[in-house]
């Protein structure tokens, strides 16, 4: 395999091996509750942040445990590694081996919570499950878009459960979809190195961006896989095997090619800049010109997703996880603040 | 003296409710010893009871005037003693606590010690000593003498009030800067919650910049509009040119045909024509050998 390139999803952690002694393994990803509202100055307000890894085997089920303040028992999320995370107002959607979970915040903290409802997408055979690999959530319109490792992309409408769309096109596994804000739009991006617009009116593909045919941004050396994928009003990001790269979705062009030598695993639009992590322990934030203006120092040595709290621009709380038990939070993007960590 | 007199003066001198103890040893004077009876009788039982404990922190020794003063002095303070010292010995558990209010008070009221509660007392002796004095020169002086120290105190009386009313100025004063410097924290936070605001647009503004940045080096790549449609126009000027050549060309080449055709077909009608008449002659010449032989038969 390719330096840097998503391993099979097995294979992933065995760097992790050695912290099985301690029941806290490598935290993933880090997702918000939207719902409670930043409270005072700092911009530490109350939050609650879930966390779920993966094991290197699939036979010990993934769990996740809430924060460490509180010294609760973890409980058992799915029978296989969850691989993705979302959140709404009330859920907390994490998506596994074909099935995608939904648990009430209220009664996550207690014990013996049991999820809210499974849903399994419908595969082709039994034997092909796919795993879901991306999960976003349309907070307006109440529906989910998931990417599958069979190359399907799914939407899962909340409110009827049903699946409404099933989105053919992708010749390799899906990692990653983004949501457009206007436009009832999905952006996805797989492992075939291309990144295809879906249009949900027409349940059809509008546009496919081969990211590894354009010369600016494409390495090779790396592979053509696309992990990383943010999308904003027009522009889009996206970054894996190929270089971080800014995208004008209308004409189809790259714009700006951001240098950073190591493939990123994660990219976000905040305010003028994005923010984008992956292998090496750095956060960089980047300007839409090109520049880096900063990078910053995290605990895990790659990161593997940021996330940041939705609401009140005034005070931004970042989280960052990886391959690290510690998830490290961030009040202001300059400096890590301070780091959570399992008991 | 009695050397009980002399070791009497014990208590704290420094001020207390000048005004209670003075009444009290003015009522206990004029009770007990009558006015005239300033002798020794009475005194000696009272010098002769012991100082109440721990009314004296700080005694002081009061500078002896003259016998007469001292006695006085002595007799006063006794008195001054007997009341500080709760008279009734059944207090004498709660000796100690009022004492030690006593003190507090009297250290509160003239806590700088700068005695005017001991001017006060002096006053009050220098005036008892005046009235039972008997020379006119130095009933006098003493008279004067008693007069500056009675203005000494009014002045100084006049004194504290000022201080007072000055203190409660500036307490006014205080209190209203208080008020302004709490109005300018809110107004300050109040800027700065405006200042993010304006940080986020600036923010805001600056991202479109770079985004229109952005697209303008893309299209810088690509050439310029102006320049493509003067190539274009030159262009379909090329292209109806070389189009009216070819125009002309095939009408030219459609007339040189139209003029073969004529100049052959003519050529082939004449070739028929004289076929024709070829073989309408081999015609004529072989009925004339076939009449010949008929003839000859």
């Amino acid at each position: 395999t390719t330096p840097g390139a998503p391993r099979a999803r097995n294979q992933k952690r065995k760097r992790n091996r050695k912290r099985r002694h301690r029941p806290v393994a490598a935290a993933t990803i880090a997702t918000w509750r939207c719902r409670r509202r930043r409270a005072e100055c700092g911009g530490r307000g109350s939050c609650c942040t879930s966390r779920c890894w993966r094991r290197a085997r699939p036979r010990a089920g993934g769990s996740w445990r809430p924060p460490t303040t509180s010294g609760r028992s973890p409980s058992s999320a799915h029978n296989g590694p969850v691989y993705s995370l979302a959140s709404t107002e009330r859920l907390l959607l994490s998506g596994s081996d074909g099935e995608i979970r939904a648990w009430s915040w209220a009664e996550l903290g207690r014990k013996g919570c049991r999820e809210l409802w499974t849903r399994r997408p419908p595969c082709r055979s039994s034997l092909e499950v796919p795993e879901i690999n991306g999960l976003e959530v349309n907070q307006r319109d109440h529906w989910v878009a998931l990417a599958g490792g069979d190359g399907a992309v799914r939407v899962l409408d909340l409110e009827s459960g049903a699946f409404t769309h099933e989105l053919r096109g992708h010749q390799d596994l899906v990692h990653v979809v983004a949501l457009r804000e206007q436009l009832p739009q999905v952006l996805s991006g797989g492992e075939d190195g291309t990144v295809r617009l879906w249009d949900l009116r027409t349940g059809a593909q509008v546009q496919l961006i081969e990211v590894h045919k354009y010369q600016e941004c494409s390495r090779p050396q790396l592979g053509k896989w696309i992990r990383c994928l943010a999308t904003e009003s027009d522009w889009m990001v996206c970054g894996g095997g190929p270089a971080l790269t800014l995208w004008h979705l209308r004409s189809g062009t790259p714009t700006t090619v951001f240098g950073l030598a190591q493939p990123q695993h994660h990219a976000l639009f905040h305010q003028d800049l994005v923010l984008s992590g992956g292998v090496g322990p750095a956060l960089h934030l980047l300007q839409l010109s090109g520049d880096v203006r900063g990078k910053v120092p995290v605990t895990p040595a790659a990161l593997r997703s940021l996330c940041l709290h939705p609401r009140s621009p005034e005070h931004q709380v970042l989280t960052v996880a990886g391959n690290s038990p510690k998830i490290d939070v961030f009040t202001n993007l300059g400096y890590r603040a301070f780091s959570l960590s399992f008991t | 003296m009695t050397p009980g007199a002399v070791t009497a003066p014990s208590i704290a001198t420094t001020a207390g409710p000048s005004a209670a103890p003075l009444c009290h040893h003015r009522h206990r004077r004029r009770g007990p010893v009558p006015r005239g009876a300033r002798g020794s009788p009475a005194r000696p039982p009272r010098a002769a009871r012991p100082p109440p404990a721990g009314s004296g922190p700080s005694s002081r020794r009061l500078p002896l005037h003259g016998r007469r003063s001292r006695r006085l002095h002595c007799g006063k303070l006794t008195s001054l003693a007997a009341a500080a010292a709760p008279p009734a010995p059944a207090l004498a558990a709660m000796g100690a606590v009022t004492d030690d209010e006593v003190i507090r008070k009297r250290l509160l009221i003239d806590g700088d010690g700068a005695g005017d509660d001991r001017r006060i007392n002096l006053l009050v002796k220098s005036f008892i000593k005046w009235c039972n004095s008997g020379s006119q020169e130095e009933g006098y002086t003493q008279y004067q003498r008693m007069l500056s120290t009675l203005s000494q105190c009014e002045f100084s009386m006049g004194k504290t009030l000022l201080v007072y009313d000055m203190n409660l100025r500036e307490m006014e004063n205080y209190e209203k800067i208080y008020k302004d410097i709490e109005n300018s924290i809110a107004a300050a936070h109040e800027k700065i919650s405006e200042c993010k605001k304006q940080i986020l647009q600036a923010k805001r503004i600056r991202k479109n910049r770079q985004e229109y940045d952005a697209l303008a080096k893309v299209i810088q790549h690509h050439p310029d509009r102006h320049e493509t449609l003067k190539q274009l126009e030159a262009l379909g000027k090329e292209l109806q040119n070389l189009s009216h050549i070819k125009e002309n060309v095939e009408d030219k080449l459609e007339l040189r045909r139209k003029q073969f055709h004529v100049l052959l077909s003519t050529i082939h009608e004449l070739q028929q024509t004289l076929e024709n008449d070829e073989k309408l002659s081999e015609a004529e010449e072989s009925q004339e050998t076939q009449m010949e032989a008929e003839a000859k038969q």
